[in-house]
């Protein structure tokens, strides 16, 4: 062996490092099994998925009143009459710097992180939410987060902003859209195949090594995109030392060892109901395995091309059936909720302890405006499932003309509960007390 | 609320304009002292009446604080406001309809003033590269870098998530191409997957389409196939004598005459010069003695005059190639070759047997009893053939002598016997008629040898019941009388050795594997002998030996055979003697020992397979590798074999961690120190102008020039640039930029429209429709077309199928042609193209808004604001609206005012393209069976009709406006980033060539590289 290149050795620092290996882009990572503190009790982790809709819903047919089973829902939420105990309506909340740009990108690019967003060719957002979890418990499982897709994503700049906004909700740093898996089949990989080969660990210490070196040669503005490089060899190299692993609080195991599904098909499905299903179904079983306990799914784009000729509505895509509050609009908007609906019973029908794993898990739904026409000014929102039954569910939470109705104000909530305190998200500083 | 039209545009997040850039020269220096003194007298108290109510620090509407500028010293800090300023003036957009209004006289000022010090600003930081972060390649330049790098179009990205826009639009835009785990995950998996097709050599690696030994076994049997096919077309491999044999009979006079060479014959026919030169040499060989059966082919050949005399010829040799070789099995390493020589039998004594069988009726039959002699020496002794008894059996019966067959008085006949047998002069025929009813049933019996002093002639006997020809060739499958190793006898082997040597049967086995044995030890068979003797030159030789030895490194024959000769073993044992077993036994060891050799060569390729491959990733980086770099590399394999990975997965691992270096994926370019632009290197610049170009890597011509260091010369580089634009790889250009800029890359994915309405709108139509967009701007590019024909070209490209959508008629068949004339039927430049009639459509129906809007924003470069909330509904359908067009529907909608302010700039454009259904179709009618009306009116009082008025519209009022819209999307594309304020004066530049009556793509293209933008790059410590 070479005296100048040794990766045995290197290998052998990361070894004795161990798991834990600090590093320096994530300052606030934990090391490894340092969860929340109830997670070290032997109870299922807490899950955290969030579902999109582009577009905004019926606006007549988004409502919710009255509490728990005596709870009323429009008629968008009608396929979610059946978890009414387990779901939390929240109205009023917005997003500040989504109404400066006051087109469809520039209210989506942002919706999870509050951030603002640039134009001008330029893309920059803020690391939204479900990545702040991911990037602070994503060690404890396989894959740190999942981030799914449903719909292409359009490359085009839509009155100076980049589409990119469109299509993507969730950042792993304010520069760094997350790439949408649209492949059910990819997706499924990602969460079951192991395929890390004998040589895939040397490889990236190599590359990291020459990276690394190259740090001092390249100008100060590169040098960012360089560490983003390096982030991202990090990442999956640490992904292959997890390989195997799994996420287990002490005592607590999975409901499933395995996929109980086989894997789908390669390629996108052509039906939009099926590939919809099938992302379902992956989210579904990624928390169920527990490979993962982050999912972001996006079931179509804000400027959506979809059409639904599985609904008999082909004659428009779904941004300009967005326009007007017709019967096919909402027609369209409760298949999308189905979809929510559907992960929700499932997860319901998988008992984990005293509990079932909706119960463990928030999945949060919304959309980046109310309704089609462009109105950012209160968000749709809809929370199901339960902090381990330590959230009070089946409320309806009104926030409009109230002086805090952030939904930053929201995720710092959320957060908290996973015991990420922050001082600030986006445009927040201050939590939404009933939550 | 101040307005309906919010502000599009927020100030957060501009890209922000150094300071630092270069020094203003003098002019430049006192333009800003006037500048100043403007913005202090005039300007700033404008903007305080006018401007700060809102603007203000406090308020800052839109995150606009005007107030902030106090001097020209904070204004040129942050250009880009201006910019924004300016837009919001020209619009009329600000101040809103609500707020105090500026006269004209203060307007026009304002407007002048930041006009003014925009430009001064654009000249002071003319020529700045701009900030282009380092960026990834996108996902085309991935797939393309692959396919160059290694052969094979393996379209790694195909399943990758879409890059996004950014910049001006494009996906090339560095703003956008930014790195995460989830993408270098997928990186890592292409690596490998690209890895996993390197197929080892011993000289190196190749890649292949496919990931299985199976399938590269398939493509080496192939290569040895197609190699072996261009010599014969036979599927055994037989000599192909005809072809040959015809041209040299058709030319012999000229070739006689020295009118034609052999070469030049060769060369014509497409034959192997070498094998037609041994032909002609051997057919007009000058003999010393006669030889079969070569002096009767040359006595042919002498009288050849047509095909027929040809195929004569062919037909003997193929007789005589029948007769002197043998053909055996090969399957299983008892024979080494399938085609083996056969000389005829030597007998001292030899018998004939005939069974007489007479037709019903046949009175008589003859039997012609002959001897000749091959070689008879002129003025010997005749010799004599001796027939033994000849006689007639019939099974138990006794026999009948011929002898005693005649009456007993035929003295005469009895004569001729010497006791029962007949004693014969060589040369002569014993005719024998025999009576049927006697001899039928029977079999005619007779033994021969020669006279006892006559061993030295080679005599060929014969027995038959119809009449010998006494000159036909021998039949050489039949025993010959003669002593073995008599000189005549040798003298016949002579020449039969040199026929064989002209015309073996087989000249290669075309099969490769072996097909003669049912279960077969041997993989492949080679037996290509003839073939390299006859007709291979040395590099023919050189080529073929390379393929075997290629060959067996793919499959591993030596190891595969190994391992299955104990089964094979076996096998065999069944039902077979001792001896085979035997035989197979034997061949352990030596196979052990093959095997054990092959992996021993196999890992010692190793050496020469990562030269090639840190050969590979110079390729790969773009630039020759760094010191330590090669070392690195090596010493990776070397770790990887450290830990057990085998040989071929150590290389593997290898070449796919070059393939996710930072260097291979990332755009890398060295910053120089300081904070001043400095020129790229000539690495850089390739690399550059290759991206730009081809969406791909330099390729060799382009790396020899960065290499020799000539590139940054400006006529070096233009003349690689006007190279690289006629080459195919243009068609990157095309996609990337031009169905990009005009919205429709990625067409044939398309799928927005009703299927009930549109069913004849399928995958096939679309990609057509794209493929047409992506051939007209190819065409631009590689045939260096005028700017005019961007719009204006008079042709476009279609297959059968788009020109039966666009009802053109006399186009046939699925492949593409340039079609002159089309304007006739509405097509020919970007606007005639139905993939832009398509886009900007409704699912149902036609949409002349959007269709304006992208002649406005995309063709004119315009910015509009973007549409109010609550705008009224349209209908979706082209039917039932009450008898009104879409169009009049459309004005109806806009007769608001606060709507008319936008809709006046857009829609005309949109109704002019009303003709066109929402697939692209021209039509007279809507799918309502209302007639179109596409006569417009702009706003300023132009009046015109249609696409050619449109088209006519933008060539002349508004050409200058269009080809900067052209020229600065085209700048933006080629460097990755938004175009700058300081570009403005490179645009103009373009601008200037392309408005000229011949200004050419390539004028823009060169104005382009050639700057100052293109060929540096921004210092390290430069502000971003």
């Amino acid at each position: 062996m070479n005296a100048t290149f040794n990766p045995v050795s290197r290998r052998t620092f990361l070894r004795g490092v161990g798991v834990s290996m600090a590093l320096p882009w994530l300052e606030s990572m934990p090391v490894w099994g340092d969860e929340p503190a109830r997670e070290r009790a032997s109870e299922p982790p807490i899950r955290f998925g969030v579902l999109f809709s582009g577009n905004g819903f019926h606006k007549d047919q988004w409502w919710a009143k009255g509490h728990g089973r005596q709870m009323e829902v429009g008629q968008v939420l009608a396929p979610l009459e059946p978890f009414r105990e387990k779901m939390l309506f929240i109205r009023g909340l917005y997003n500040e710097e989504a109404l400066k740009g006051n087109i469809h990108s520039s209210q989506t690019g942002n919706l999870l992180s509050g951030a603002p967003l640039a134009s001008g060719g330029e893309i920059r957002s803020g690391t939204s939410i479900d990545q702040v979890i991911a990037q602070r418990y994503g060690n404890a499982t396989k894959v740190s987060s999942l981030v799914l897709g449903c719909e292409h994503s359009i490359a085009a700049l839509h009155k100076n902003y980049s589409m990119i906004y469109s299509s993507h909700i969730s950042w792993s740093s304010p520069t760094t859209p997350t790439p949408l898996e649209l492949y059910p089949a990819l997706a499924f990989d990602r969460l079951f195949r192991d395929q890390s080969g004998p040589a895939d660990r040397s490889i990236l210490d190599s590359v990291l090594e020459e990276a690394t070196s190259l740090r001092h040669k390249v100008s100060r503005s590169d040098r960012q995109r360089l560490e983003e490089y390096l982030q991202s060899v990090r990442d999956v190299e640490q992904r292959i030392a997890a390989a195997g692993r799994r996420g287990e609080s002490q005592g607590w195991r999975p409901t499933l060892e395995k996929p109980n599904i086989p894997r789908p098909p390669e390629g996108i499905p052509q039906d939009i109901a099926e590939h919809m299903r099938l992302m379902c179904d992956i989210l579904v079983l990624g928390f169920q395995t527990d490979a993962t306990r982050v999912c972001t799914l996006k079931l179509n784009n804000d400027h959506s091309s979809l059409r639904f000729p599985n609904l008999g509505v082909d004659y428009m895509i779904h941004h300009l059936l967005s326009h007007y509050e017709t019967a096919d609009w909402l027609k369209v908007n409760q298949f999308f909720v189905e979809q929510l609906a559907y992960i929700a019973k499932r997860l319901d029908s998988t008992v984990e302890g005293d509990r079932t794993a909706l119960d463990n898990t928030i999945l949060m739904y919304c959309s980046s405006m109310l309704t089609g026409s462009h109105d950012a000014t209160q968000l749709p929102v809809v929370l199901l499932g339960g902090w381990g039954g330590r959230l009070e569910m089946g409320r309806v939470l009104d926030y409009s003309g109230k002086p805090n109705r952030k939904m930053c104000s929201l995720y710092l909530s959320l957060m908290d509960k996973y015991g990420i305190q922050l001082d600030e998200f986006g445009d927040s500083r201050e939590r939404l007390a009933e939550i | 609320m101040v307005t309906v039209i919010a502000v599009a545009f927020s100030a957060v997040g501009l890209p922000r304009m150094s300071v630092a850039v270069p020094p203003d020269d003098a002019a430049g220096g006192a333009a800003f002292t006037a500048l100043a003194d403007e913005f202090h007298e005039s300007v700033r108290p404008l903007l305080t009446t006018f401007c700060l109510e809102c603007h203000s620090t406090e308020v800052a509407e839109a995150d606009l604080d005007l107030q902030r500028f106090d001097n020209l010293d904070v204004v040129r800090r942050d250009a880009l406001v201006w910019q924004l300023v300016l837009e919001m003036l020209d619009s009329g957009a600000m101040p809103p309809e609500t707020a105090q209004q500026p006269s004209d006289e203060q307007r026009r000022l304002l407007r002048d003033w930041v006009q003014k010090y925009l430009t001064a600003e654009a000249r002071a930081h003319h020529g700045d590269p701009g900030d282009v972060p380092l960026r990834r390649l996108s996902n085309t330049e991935y797939n393309n870098t692959v396919r160059d790098l290694t052969g094979v179009d393996l379209q790694p990205a195909r399943e990758f998530p879409a890059d996004g826009a950014a910049g001006e639009g494009f996906t090339n835009a560095a703003e956008a191409l930014s790195m995460s785990p989830a993408m270098m995950s997928k990186y890592l998996d292409a690596a490998k997957d690209i890895a996993a097709h390197a197929v080892l050599l011993p000289d190196g690696f190749r890649f292949s389409p496919s990931n299985t030994r199976r399938d590269w076994t398939d493509e080496s049997l192939a290569e040895l196939r197609e190699f072996y096919a261009k010599f014969t077309s036979d599927r055994e491999g037989r000599l192909p004598l005809r072809p040959y044999l015809t041209v040299l009979v058709r030319h012999r006079g000229d070739l006689h005459s020295g009118k034609t060479t052999l070469e030049e014959v060769a060369a014509q026919a497409k034959l192997s010069p070498k094998y037609l030169a041994t032909l002609w040499e051997a057919l007009n060989a000058t003999e010393k003695a006669s030889s079969y059966p070569l002096t009767r082919l040359r006595a042919q050949w002498r009288e050849a005059e047509g095909d027929e005399d040809v195929a004569a010829m062919v037909a003997d040799v193929a007789k005589w190639q029948e007769s002197l070789w043998n053909v055996v099995r090969i399957g299983s390493y008892v024979n080494p070759d399938r085609q083996v020589a056969k000389d005829p039998e030597v007998v001292e004594s030899r018998e004939f047997r005939l069974q007489l069988e007479p037709a019903a009726g046949q009175g008589d039959m003859v039997l012609y009893l002959s001897g000749r002699e091959l070689f008879p020496a002129d003025g010997e002794q005749r010799g004599y053939v001796t027939w033994q008894r000849p006689r007639f059996e019939a099974g138990d019966q006794p026999a009948v002598l011929l002898r005693d067959y005649e009456p007993a008085d035929n003295q005469a006949f009895r004569s001729a016997f010497d006791e029962d047998s007949l004693v014969v002069p060589l040369g002569e025929v014993v005719e024998v008629r025999v009576s049927a009813d006697a001899v039928g049933g029977r079999e005619f019996v007779v033994e021969c040898r020669m006279s006892s002093d006559d061993g030295r002639r080679v005599v060929q006997l014969d027995v038959r019941s119809s009449p010998p020809t006494l000159d036909a060739p021998p039949d050489l499958q039949a025993p010959l009388l003669a002593a073995p190793d008599g000189p005549r006898h040798k003298r016949l082997l002579e020449g039969l050795a040199e026929f064989r040597r002209l015309f073996p049967m087989f000249v290669c086995y075309p099969h490769v594997i072996p097909l003669d044995e049912v279960v077969c030890l041997k993989s492949f068979h080679r037996e290509d002998g003839p073939l390299e003797r006859l007709f291979l030159t040395d590099q023919q030789k050189r080529e073929i030996d390379q393929l075997w030895e290629h060959h067996r490194f793919i499959t591993k024959s030596p190891v595969v055979e190994n391992e299955y000769l104990p089964l094979f073993i076996g096998f065999v044992t069944q039902d077979q003697p001792k001896e085979t077993l035997e035989f197979f036994e034997a061949k352990r060891a030596p196979f052990r020992e093959r095997a054990e050799q092959f992996e021993r060569e196999f890992e010692a390729a190793a050496d020469v397979q990562l030269d090639k491959l840190c050969e590979l990733a110079g390729q790969a980086y773009r630039r020759p590798l760094m010191d330590g770099e090669e070392q690195e590399l090596r010493e990776l394999y070397d770790s990887l074999r450290a830990q057990q990975v085998p040989h071929e997965e150590a290389i593997r691992g290898v070449l796919a961690r070059v393939l996710v270096a930072p260097a291979f994926l990332l755009h890398m370019e060295r910053s120089p120190a300081g904070d001043q632009p400095a020129p790229v290197t000539d690495w850089e610049l390739a690399s550059r102008l290759s991206y730009f170009l081809w969406a791909s890597l330099p390729d060799d011509e382009l790396r020899q020039a960065a290499g020799q260091g000539r590139l940054h010369d400006p006529e070096v580089l233009a003349a690689q640039t006007q190279r690289m634009l006629k080459d195919p790889r243009i068609r990157a250009l095309a996609i990337e930029f031009g169905t990009q800029w005009i919205h429709v890359r990625g067409f044939d994915q398309f799928n927005e429209k009703s299927e009930t309405l549109f069913p004849e709108f399928d995958a096939d139509l679309r990609t057509a429709i794209y493929e047409e967009s992506i051939r007209f701007f190819q065409d631009l590019f590689q045939n260096d077309r005028s700017a005019r024909q961007i719009l204006d070209a008079d042709f476009t490209f279609l297959n059968e199928r788009l020109a039966q959508h666009y009802g053109i008629s006399g186009v046939a068949g699925p492949e593409w042609r340039r079609v002159e004339g089309v304007k006739q039927y509405g097509r020919g430049g970007i606007l005639g193209l139905a993939s832009v009639q398509t886009k900007q459509a409704g699912a149902s129906r036609t949409s002349p808004v959007l269709r304006g809007n992208w002649v406005v924003e995309t063709l004119l470069g315009e910015k509009l604001p973007r549409p109010p909330a609550n705008v009224p509904q349209l209908p979706e359908k082209e039917t039932g609206n009450d008898g009104l067009t879409m169009r009049q529907l459309v004005e109806q909608h806009v007769s608001v005012p606060e709507c008319a302010r936008c809709h006046e700039r857009i829609d005309p454009f949109g109704f002019a393209l009303e003709k066109y259904d929402p697939i692209g179709r021209l039509r007279e009618k809507d799918l309502g069976g209302l007639p179109l009306d596409s006569g417009v009116t702009l706003k300023d009082g132009t009046q015109f009709e249609g696409i050619d008025g449109l088209r006519q519209y933008l060539l002349t009022k508004k050409r200058d406006v269009f080809l900067r819209s052209f020229s600065r999307k085209l700048l933006g594309y080629a460097m990755g980033r938004s175009v700058q304020l300081a570009d403005e004066t490179l645009i103009d530049e373009i601008v200037t060539k392309l408005k000229d009556a011949d200004g050419r793509m390539s004028d823009a293209v060169l104005a382009i590289v050639q700057s100052p933008q293109f060929r540096m790059v921004r210092g390290a410590e430069q502000a971003p």
